[in-house]
């Protein structure tokens, strides 16, 4: 949001965020691994960290795109800086926004799965796929293959149904 | 020293040679050019003027969203230094927010003025009665006809009691029925409030109908070329002869 709204920040800050986006996800691992051990944490930094670029990425480009008409009459308004974010900024960027945690909500899915599956303990469906291909037993790999997929149509279907009940309103 | 300051402020609004300038390729490119007017208190003025005259422009100058001019606006004797909420702005757009019900849209008009809740209420539902949307109080702007979202935008403006009303093109984007329906009310809103109004439009019909004085604006650079003081009594008939006459004195000064 900040990023959207201020141009000095968004010249100091977003060149490092984007670049540090260019990373390939699973680079992260061997990194967060040394840093954070093999337990949870290094999972859970790992996931929050593959859900982070989709919801910062479309709330930043979110606020970047709302139209001058908006400002103009925030302006002429005479709206507080306050009134102006919370009565037209976050319901203008809304839409983008949501869309932002909609991909979120996917890529930390995929994170959660590819942790286990790399940093290699617990007990989920990525451990599970792990100890079944060491089987040979394609049956369950390709079982655990479709869990993973209804799991991630469920967050979709979920999400979207709880979104769509957010933005109640038309544009016009 | 005394008389300046006990004189009360004559006008309601004066611009004093007013221009402005963009700079295209390092060159000045002059948009406005000398503007000189004079408003009373609750008087209506229509600027009128083909596309592109810079008349869209001195609105933006008086409602203090472009500050980059030269010379003097006075608002009561005070420079413009911004938008202020002695001024209400209305866009040919209606501009609502979408998200926010008419009587939300309305209230953000309000927000300046750090009112009770139940003042702030008591007005929005004045102002919504003054324009006859009463019934569509908690409807949102998508379920309005254009002519009702550009009164809930008018409502807008006028809900914080400005001195000034400011209309860029209000009633451009309103089919012909809408617009003179939308003319007949906005005289009845403004004889009950009579705030200062200037309209910008480029339809002469309409500049005659409404207005007290009119300035014609011609382009390149914009400048006024010719006011004409409309004198007649309302409402007006615009198949009344004179009215005709002075329509025909304004175009053809358009056409100049």
């Amino acid at each position: 949001m900040l990023l959207g709204l201020s141009r000095p920040l968004q010249r100091g800050v977003a060149p490092t965020l984007h670049a540090l986006r260019q990373i390939a996800l699973f680079a992260w691992i061997p990194l967060l691994t040394a840093w954070f051990g093999t337990g949870e944490l290094a999972k859970v930094v790992f996931i929050s960290l593959s859900a982070f670029f989709p919801a910062f990425l479309n709330t930043e480009q979110g606020v970047r795109a709302i139209g001058y008409a908006h400002w103009e009459t925030a302006a002429v308004l005479k709206l507080s800086p306050w009134r102006t974010v919370t009565k037209m900024v976050l319901p203008a960027a809304l839409p983008a926004i949501l869309t932002g945690l909609e991909i979120a909500l996917l890529t930390a899915w995929i994170g959660t799965v590819g942790s286990e599956y790399a940093i290699g303990v617990g007990r989920g469906l990525g451990a599970f796929l792990v100890a079944a291909r060491e089987l040979f037993r394609m049956d369950l790999v390709l079982a655990g293959v479709a869990a993973l997929a209804l799991v991630g149509y469920a967050c979709n279907r979920a999400s979207r149904h709880v979104f769509s009940r957010l933005i109640t309103w038309q544009d016009r | 020293m005394m008389t300046s300051l006990l004189e009360p402020a004559a006008h309601a609004l004066s611009l004093r040679r007013v221009a402005k300038h963009y700079t295209v390729d390092d060159r000045p490119l002059p948009v406005l050019e000398r503007i000189d007017l004079d408003l009373r208190r609750g008087e209506f003025l229509s600027i009128v003027g083909a596309s592109g005259c810079g008349k869209s422009t001195l609105l933006r100058l008086v409602a203090g969203l472009d500050l980059a001019f030269e010379g003097e606006i006075l608002i009561d004797g005070r420079p413009v230094a911004g938008p202020g909420i002695e001024r209400g702005m209305v866009f040919q757009d209606h501009r609502l927010f979408p998200w926010l019900t008419i009587t939300g849209n309305v209230a953000l008009g309000l927000d300046s003025l750090d009112l009770a809740a139940s003042e702030r209420d008591r007005r929005v539902a004045a102002m919504l009665e003054l324009v006859g949307l009463s019934a569509f109080a908690s409807a949102h702007p998508h379920q309005l006809s254009g002519g009702m979202a550009q009164r809930a935008a008018i409502a807008r403006a006028l809900v914080s009691e400005p001195e000034i009303l400011l209309m860029d093109e209000p009633f451009g984007a309103l089919d012909s029925l809408t617009r003179v329906y939308l003319q007949e009310e906005l005289l009845r809103i403004w004889s009950q409030r009579q705030v200062t109004v200037i309209v910008v439009t480029h339809d002469v019909e309409e500049a005659v109908y409404l207005s007290d004085t009119i300035a014609v604006m011609a382009p390149r650079p914009g400048r006024i070329v010719g006011t004409a003081r409309v004198d007649l009594p309302r409402p007006r008939d615009r198949a009344d002869p004179r009215f005709g006459e002075i329509r025909r004195a304004i175009l053809g000064q358009l056409r100049r």
